[in-house]
């Protein structure tokens, strides 16, 4: 019983900090049709900032790591992106990855190549049935589960959310109704490039800080929004806890090498077989059973 | 068989105290004990004999960006003040040395094409550097075509050296395993749990464990690998956790290490378990955020080693880098040039063959020890005196047991 327990810990862990990344990505991916390469060296970015600011109380250091997100990804979007919009999925793709060796580059520059570090500002472990589990995982799985929620609350239930979502579906016919789309793209990306940062920033003291660190959560992130309907922005956060609780079943029985190549083979079959993705909302589910 | 030595066996006598002194002494002031080479080596007859016609020049190839890029700058850092150092001292044959720098970012085909490239285009006369097993095996391979002598600073005993012309300067896992195993078996108990990243190394350093871990009668509970670049542990610690074996033995190497370690302080495994294995080491030690204080590691190199020579390596290094932990390969870089020197004054030419045939054999004095460390004539394999060390709040690494020189294990 207690290894199921820790089991789900770990799953609820991972999964929240895949869902934030994933969540970033598809809100890039959906209202600027851009797949953006950078989100895992955003994340990078974000783990550094915090090493940087590691002097300050923690939740100091995260407020001027989330504005910073803000910044650079508002200096990304009107310095680089906005420039190649109109050249093409090919183009934009290649800026992005342009972005994230600069990105590598400059805090390898900064910082050196060596490995860094960050303390968790909690330290102490709660006890759960048979099992210990550190109280700074748990605070921050919980932290990133109701960010999400407003997050989603605004997208779904706010005018600024259904503006978004009506760029997302009809960036022109949006604009002719009067939502600037310069505007709503350097927003959108500027939040995104904050929410990214800020998952980096997060999961900074529980991993080794390197200017390459962000290369391994890409992978599952855009795992997780291909597993949803393209434009969806709930689908990469419910695609995220499917792909990290096939995941974590695979590795609770199988050496991770080889529960990581089960799961991306899994995931490169279905989008083989369903490349449009799922959509996860309740009311297509009921539709279909209908 | 693969017994070690008893560290009286390695002591210095009070002559060779005396000898090292005199070789210290007669070297040039600040030069970081270049002098002793030459007070200590067979070679310094030929040192002062030997002109050569040029610039012996050396090819440094490094991961200095990329997975292992930690290891690779550290060993540039101890590699750059050894290039200081000699050429202060006279450098080779009577010039100071010419290097030519390349990254091959630990990327086995970048290894080659830059090998090609020193030999084809630089005409290097040797070839210094790499770190992991997969450029050792690249280089290893093209060196014998080439017939240039190549000098790792980490050994791959599995790589194809004997029927090559490479020199071993980093200690075998038969090296690092020897007194551990014992040490630790003997201190914790005799369930050991096994864990690795998924490369070929630490695949062979965990098989070579399983050697000495059968001979001491001990148990393998469990052998768990994650890949490069695995973010989250939570699975593997809780496996460990479920086993509670006595010694976790580690090949968790570069960032991988220091993420491993803080999840598993953070997950309740550290500080608890014992856990060892080449995981350890003194550079990440500030990145470990002193999840491992008071664990025990072998290593061949210790800031805290006391002798003349590397007193003024660390003096030396903190003045050039600042302060921080130097790594074992930095110090490791550092000292091979002294055996370049000794191998290129030795044979009296530049011809690769006839360097390569001088190591056989060779000594030099080195921070690793108050005695000279010689090169194998068999294997080419530096043969080093192992410590056991406990690492203390802070980050050093404390000898707390002398094992020797280890006796075995490799073979050609």
């Amino acid at each position: 019983m207690s290894g199921w327990i820790q089991i789900l810990l770990d799953f609820i862990w991972v999964s929240a900090g895949l869902a934030l990344v994933a969540f970033s990505l598809g809100l890039i991916l959906g209202e600027l049709k851009i797949v953006n390469i950078a989100q895992g060296d955003l994340m990078m970015v974000g783990a550094y900032s915090m090493y940087s600011l590691r002097e300050l109380p923690f939740l100091l250091a995260l407020f001027i790591t989330f504005v910073f997100g803000l910044l650079l990804g508002f200096v990304l979007e009107r310095g680089v992106l906005r420039w190649v919009y109109d050249k093409g999925f090919m183009a934009t793709l290649l800026a992005t990855w342009g972005v994230g060796i600069v990105l590598e580059q400059g805090v390898a520059t900064i910082f050196t190549v060596s490995q860094r570090g960050v303390d968790p500002p909690l330290k102490d472990l709660v006890t759960i049935g048979a099992i210990v589990y550190p109280e700074y995982r748990i605070m921050v799985a919980a932290g990133i589960v109701v960010l999400l929620a407003i997050l989603l609350i605004l997208v779904y239930r706010t005018s600024i959310g259904l503006r978004l979502r009506a760029s997302i579906d009809n960036v022109e016919m949006a604009s002719v109704l009067g939502i600037s789309p310069q505007r709503t793209f350097a927003m959108v990306f500027s939040v995104a490039t904050a929410l990214a940062v800020l998952a980096g920033a997060l999961i900074a003291p529980t991993i080794a800080i390197n200017p390459t660190l962000g290369l391994s959560f890409l992978a599952p992130a855009f795992f997780a929004v291909l597993v949803s309907k393209q434009g969806s922005l709930a689908g990469p956060v419910v695609g995220a806890i499917a792909v990290e609780l096939v995941f974590t079943l695979l590795q609770a029985y199988l050496n991770i090498t080889v529960a990581e190549s089960i799961l991306f083979g899994l995931l490169a079959l279905f989008i083989v077989l369903k490349p449009q993705g799922i959509s996860w909302s309740w009311k297509t589910a009921r539709e279909k059973a209908s | 068989m693969n017994e070690w030595k008893s560290p009286d066996s390695a002591r210095l006598s009070r002559r060779d105290l005396v000898r090292v002194a005199g070789g210290m002494a007669a070297g040039v002031a600040g030069l970081g004990g270049i002098g002793g080479v030459a007070g200590l080596t067979s070679t310094c007859a030929h040192a002062a004999e030997f002109k050569g016609p040029r610039p012996y020049k050396i090819g440094f190839v490094a991961p200095l960006t990329g997975p292992v890029a930690p290891e690779g700058t550290g060993m540039k850092k101890g590699f750059d003040l050894g290039i200081e150092a000699i050429n202060a001292a006279g450098g080779v044959a009577g010039h100071p040395i010419e290097v030519v720098t390349q990254d091959d970012q630990a990327a086995p085909p970048v290894t080659g094409t830059v090998i090609k490239k020193f030999v084809q285009e630089e005409k290097v006369d040797l070839i210094l550097g790499t770190i992991t097993s997969d450029e050792e095996t690249v280089a290893a391979n093209l060196a014998k075509s080439f017939h240039v002598p190549v000098v790792f600073i980490e050994a791959g005993f599995w790589v194809p050296f004997c029927t090559s012309p490479c020199v071993l300067m980093g200690e075998s896992s038969y090296d690092l395993l020897a007194p551990l195993v014992p040490f630790m078996a003997k201190k914790f108990g005799k369930k050991f749990m096994l864990l690795g990243t998924d490369f070929e190394f630490p695949h062979q350093y965990l098989k070579v464990a399983k050697e000495y871990l059968k001979q001491e009668g001990c148990t393998v509970i469990g052998e768990l690998y994650a890949p490069f670049g695995t973010p989250d542990y939570s699975s593997m610690i809780a496996k460990v956790k479920s086993a509670n074996p006595d010694v976790i033995l580690s090949g968790i190497v570069g960032g991988e290490a220091i993420a491993f370690c803080k999840q598993a302080l953070s997950l309740g495994l550290l500080p608890k378990a014992h856990v060892t294995g080449v995981m350890l080491q003194p550079d990440f030690y500030p990145a470990m955020g002193g999840s491992v204080d008071g664990q025990y590691a072998c290593v061949r190199y210790s800031e805290g080693l006391d002798n003349p020579d590397n007193e003024q390596f660390k003096t030396a290094f903190h003045k050039k880098y600042g302060p921080g932990a130097i790594s074992l390969v930095a110090s490791t870089a550092y000292y091979s040039l002294r055996f370049v020197k000794a191998a290129v004054e030795k044979a009296g030419t530049y011809d690769p063959k006839q360097v390569f045939a001088a190591f056989k054999g060779l000594q030099a004095q080195t921070v690793v020890s108050s005695t000279p460390i010689r090169i194998d004539p068999t294997t080419l394999a530096a043969r080093y005196p192992m410590y056991i060390a406990q690492i203390q709040p802070g980050g050093l690494f404390k000898v707390v047991k002398d094992a020797g020189i280890i006796h075995g294990g490799l073979k050609c």
